[in-house]
Parts: C-alpha cells; structure tokens; sequence
C-alpha cells in the first residue's frame, strides 16, 4: 500500500505530488483530510529528509567509515545515504539521484526497500515522460504532464497491489 | 553483528548521554553529537505531523550503512542506538537500558532530572550489557 508521493528539484521546490489514500481526492488536491495543505506538507517532508540526509551522513562517519573531505559534500554518496525510516504506522522511502532530484515516498510501515521501486520511477517514466518532452523546458515548475501522471498512477496502482 | 552507540535525549531535545562502544574513536566533538540530537528531536516531531495515517514518532532510520533505532518513554525521553543494518531485537535492547537507567540514574539521589547523566553505576552497567551483546552475536 502506497500512501503518497512527493517529487523534489535540486532548487528545493516539490514539483510533483500525488496522494493515493484516498482516490476522489485526485481531482483534489488542494484539501487533504488532516486540514494541510499539500504544498506545506511538502516543505516540511522536504526539511526532514534534508535534515537525515545530513544527519546519516554524520553519523555513517562515526559508524566505520570514514568522512569524506569537505569539497565532496555536495556530491550525492549512494554508499552511506539515508534510505527511509519508519514509524509505527507509515514508512518513508528516499531516493536521490546524481542530478539533485529527490523521490520520496510514504507506504505502509511492513513494505521492503523501496530503492529499486523508485528508482524505476526515475528512469522509466521521470525520464521517458517528462525530460524526454520536448515541451518541457524549465525543471522548476510543478509538472502538468497527463502522461506522466498517468504512467506514475498506473506503475504505483501496478506495484501495491 | 554490532552496537555501535547510544544516545539519550531528554523531553527538550537536549543530548543528556553519549556513548560511543566501537573501537575506533569518533570524529564528532560533543557540539557536533548536541546538534545531531536537537535535528533528531525536531524531525520526530515532524514525522508525525507529515503522516498520512496518526501515527507515531520515528521508530527505524536505515541508512546504507547503519541503522538507528530510537525508543521514546511515556515521559518524552528517547532511547536512541545505532548499530549496523543486520543487527536485530534492538528494541528489546532498548528496553533493557531504560531499565538500566531506571535504576542507576532516575534512583540516584544526587541526580537532576533533564540533566547530563554523569553516574558511574550506570556507565559501568550499560558497558558490561552493551559489551555482552556485542560479543554474543
């Protein structure tokens, strides 16, 4: 079971979110149950994993290997990075690729890693459907792509059967 | 099979205890551990603001190559351990060591609630059970 998904640029911005708890609200997505709204929900899921980003990062350097040297800090280090946490009712799952984009997905708390899940994400439909549109210039807007959401809808639909 | 370390944290987000139990020393000063702890503090609270479901606070953070796992008490302090990603049962650990601090810091008479834990009782104890985990397994 996949609760939600948030899409996130290098500039910090969500670009993408979709919710699947409940399915008339993907008409509407302005109003979610818990009175947020999705965009502040956004900012704060994004100050949190940008927050155990950091933190793992620190902490992966106490727990056997060694830190990295200041110049490399911005790069993305697939090899120690923050993969998800869980509470005890949702899991969230984190991806990062080389290009700064983050995924971030919330599930039920018994689902395995995700990594290869979102990973998927990114290169057969972020990738096919929106950096492959020709009409798709700037990578700091909110993505208005029927295809994408479309394929996005179906792969989740597909995978938490 | 490992623990690596152990961090309290008290109900304010303030690091109380820290301890470190692998053999090469740690290359974070005790600035660096109180800031690790305040951003833990604020992002379990956080985590259950962005729920999709009521829910908890973070119980497991896995990252690729540790894991931290964190007990928060009725009374708002947090148990937290880091140990490496196969370890297992580590909550049963930390229920063990609220025990362990029930009884040689909370009984301890000349000790101050919410503030740094500095009981030699409860060093030497949660030492000698930390040590027998990790040489078991």
């Amino acid at each position: 079971m996949i609760y939600n998904f948030y899409l996130f640029n290098r500039h910090c911005n969500c670009i993408y979110y979709a919710n699947w708890q409940n399915e008339k609200d993907d008409e509407n997505l302005n109003t979610k149950n818990n009175d947020m709204k999705w965009e502040e929900e956004a900012k704060l899921v994004y100050g949190v994993v940008y927050s155990l980003r950091n933190l793992c990062r620190k902490l992966s350097s106490v727990n056997g290997v060694p830190e990295k040297s200041e110049k490399d800090d911005d790069k993305i280090d697939e090899d120690r990075g923050f993969l998800s946490y869980k509470t005890n009712s949702y899991k969230l799952h984190y991806y990062e690729t080389a290009s700064g984009l983050k995924f971030v997905v919330c599930s039920d708390p018994r689902t395995p890693n995700l990594q290869d899940m979102l990973h998927q994400i990114y290169r057969d439909i972020y990738v096919e459907y929106v950096v492959k549109n020709p009409l798709y210039h700037s990578d700091n807007d909110y993505i208005n792509n029927t295809l994408f959401k479309n394929k996005l809808h179906e792969f989740i639909k597909s995978q938490s059967k | 099979m490992t623990i690596s370390s152990l961090m309290i944290i008290n109900k304010a987000g303030g690091l109380i205890y820290q301890k470190g139990f692998s053999s090469t020393p740690s290359k974070l000063d005790s600035n660096e551990y109180l800031v690790l702890a305040g951003t833990f503090h604020g992002v379990h609270t956080i985590s259950t603001r962005i729920a999709p479901v009521p829910s908890s606070g973070i119980e497991v953070i896995e990252a690729s190559t540790f894991k931290l796992h964190c007990f928060q008490t009725q009374t708002g302090t947090k148990f937290i351990m880091t140990t490496d990603p196969e370890q297992t049962r580590v909550e049963l650990y930390l229920k063990k060591v609220y025990e362990i601090y029930s009884d040689y810091v909370m009984k301890n008479p000349f000790y101050t609630p919410e503030m740094p834990i500095r009981c030699e009782l409860f060093d030497v104890n949660v030492l000698r059970y930390i040590k027998s985990i990790n040489e078991s397994s």
